[in-house]
């Protein structure tokens, strides 16, 4: 989408978010990317850091969080019309998140184990935000990748296309020349997971946990077949993927249903 | 004339050459790679590394030139001289595999100002496949232990002006590699279509660990990256892999090899017959790189033999 204007003036953008942490707007303004940003998009309104008091339209809005309340849908309705484009920021907007591990659990008993009390209280259920507006960029990761961000905003800028990275996370944890985290007895989801994030946990020591989305030509049966021989059961596996993009996970294991043996 | 140095004295001597020298040399981190050589006791030189030489010569990212407003400047690259030591008859081997196809300037460059050292491979591994590579002799200088002695072979001037003051040989020594492992047959081009293929791809994960970690796997990436509000950028050349949906991608979004059995044949098929067409060589060089990274024990050697053994009974 061209976006570039006659009079050749700065982008308007939006930077909001629905039900969630508020980590990924607190990313955007951590070290310079606010900063590099900035010089690009006129930011119009971010309510994390200055009061919102612009009623205009803008040419790209980001949102974090997940859908949980009424009132999420309401404000996401209006932000898609005021808007040209939506960018879903990081993993709870763009998979159900931390949030949405609630979705694979017994209802009544999640909401009895953390309020034990608050009989009132009525359980809702966390999706993600493309199940209620159309969404056209998704930058996920928990918290998005600061040089992901830039990058999307420079290619808006310069009316070039952007794209993630559709390459699983173990080619650029190979490429740094990681030993690999499923032979050492750690459970990865490296292999079936969307890199972008330079490998980032494996590359600490901690197996990948999929919060860029599971991979477009993930191998789910053979994926999972390989981790049953290394002594996993389905439950860890599952645990695994549902910590933080769950729902995109289930969308992919459907598709290869085989894999859990329904 | 074979020269000859004590093992002990080793250590010495490439301490020696590191004064002159960028000296590069295995070592152990959690895996055994190549690596630029602060001292030499770190030099682990009991097993093949998994981690190849490549990333010396073919940088994971490399730029190639950056522009501003039109206008285009090349980057001059370091010629620094460099030694590679602790080079097994595979990563030599996969050098001049690299020689045929890659041309470009910065190559041929570092390529000029690396000097090659050899050693014998006293145990190859379970995954060793060499002899089956019809492999050259190609080093600058070559070593060979026997005792508590190496025994240095010299392939080029540059290498006989290393070792000039070391003491001359009293006989010769040369061994031949012993593998355990073998590729009966490599003439498979017309096993393509073989059902033996479809229970390896149906294992296989697109990771891209075997074409990482092969030595002699060169397929790259060109990304224009342009600054921020600037007319300017870089063009960058990075590490790709044949394993992966997107590097067969092209403008439009068709995608020519789709498929996990056309990328994963693919694979074993450059290696072992397109490239044999052009240049009348392999271009696996039988390090056994691929099997050895692959996690779910992916051995398309075994494949092929079995292909062929199959072969063999029916006549």
């Amino acid at each position: 989408m061209n976006l570039q204007n006659k009079n050749n003036s700065k982008l308007k953008a939006g930077i909001f978010g629905i039900s969630g942490c508020s980590g990924c707007l607190l990313s955007i303004l951590f070290e310079d990317t606010f900063k590099k940003i900035n010089d690009l998009l006129e930011i119009k309104s971010f309510p994390l850091i200055k009061e919102d008091k612009y009623k205009g339209d803008f040419d790209i809005v980001f949102i974090e969080g997940t859908v949980v309340f009424d009132d999420d849908i309401i404000f996401l309705d209006e932000i898609r019309k005021r808007s040209k484009i939506v960018a879903a920021l990081g993993a709870c907007s763009c998979f159900g998140g931390v949030p949405s591990i609630k979705n694979f659990k017994d209802d009544e008993k999640t909401m009895r184990f953390v309020y034990p009390k608050h009989n009132h209280l009525k359980s809702e259920k966390p999706t993600p935000i493309n199940l209620h507006i159309k969404v056209d960029y998704y930058l996920p990761q928990c918290p998005p990748n600061k040089e992901e961000i830039v990058s999307f905003v420079n290619h808006l800028a310069s009316g070039t296309q952007f794209k993630n990275c559709q390459d699983p996370v173990c080619m650029e944890c190979r490429k740094k020349g990681n030993a690999c985290l499923l032979e050492e007895g750690e459970l990865c989801l490296g292999p079936v997971s969307n890199g972008g994030c330079s490998a980032l946990c494996p590359s600490n020591g901690v197996g990948c946990y999929g919060c860029r989305g599971p991979s477009k030509d993930a191998n789910m049966n053979a994926y999972t077949a390989n981790l049953k021989k290394r002594g996993y059961n389905k439950k860890s596996i599952k645990d695994k993927m549902e910590t933080f993009a769950g729902l995109s996970f289930e969308e992919e294991m459907e598709k290869d249903s085989k894999w859990l043996g329904k | 004339m074979q020269k000859i140095i004590e093992k002990k004295e080793l250590n010495n001597f490439v301490k020696s050459l590191m004064k002159n020298y960028e000296v590069i040399a295995p070592v152990k981190r959690k895996i055994a790679r190549f690596e630029i050589l602060k001292n030499p006791e770190d030099m682990y030189l009991d097993e093949i590394t998994l981690v190849p030489l490549k990333q010396f010569f073919l940088p994971e990212n490399e730029t190639l030139f950056d522009f501003k407003n039109n206008k285009i400047k090349k980057n001059k690259t370091e010629g620094r001289k460099r030694i590679v030591f602790g080079l097994r008859k595979c990563d030599l081997n996969a050098l001049l595999v690299l020689d045929r196809v890659m041309s470009y300037p910065e190559y041929i460059k570092k390529r000029q100002n690396t000097i090659l050292v050899g050693l014998y491979c006293e145990k190859p591994d379970e995954f060793c496949f060499c002899n089956s590579m019809e492999l050259e002799e190609h080093y600058d200088l070559f070593f060979y232990a026997s005792g508590d002695k190496y025994y240095i072979s010299i392939g080029s001037k540059k290498g006989a002006l290393l070792v000039r003051n070391l003491d001359n040989a009293d006989k010769e020594v040369k061994k031949e590699i012993k593998n355990f492992k073998k590729l009966e047959n490599k003439n498979i081009e017309k096993d393509y279509s073989n059902k033996k293929w479809d229970e390896d791809v149906e294992k296989c994960l697109s990771c891209s660990a075997c074409t990482v970690f092969c030595p002699t796997c060169n397929c790259f990436d060109i990304q224009d990256v342009k600054e921020l509000s600037e007319n300017s950028g870089k063009r960058i050349k990075t590490q790709s892999s044949c394993q992966l949906k997107s590097f067969s991608e092209v403008a439009g979004g068709k995608i020519f090899r789709e498929s996990r059995a056309s990328r994963f044949k693919h694979f074993v098929y450059h290696k072992i017959v397109f490239y044999n067409k052009r240049f009348n060589k392999y271009m696996c060089v039988g390090c056994g790189r691929c099997l050895r990274a692959c996690p779910t024990r992916i051995d398309w050697v075994e494949t092929i033999n079995s292909i062929k053994s199959k072969k063999g009974d029916k006549k």
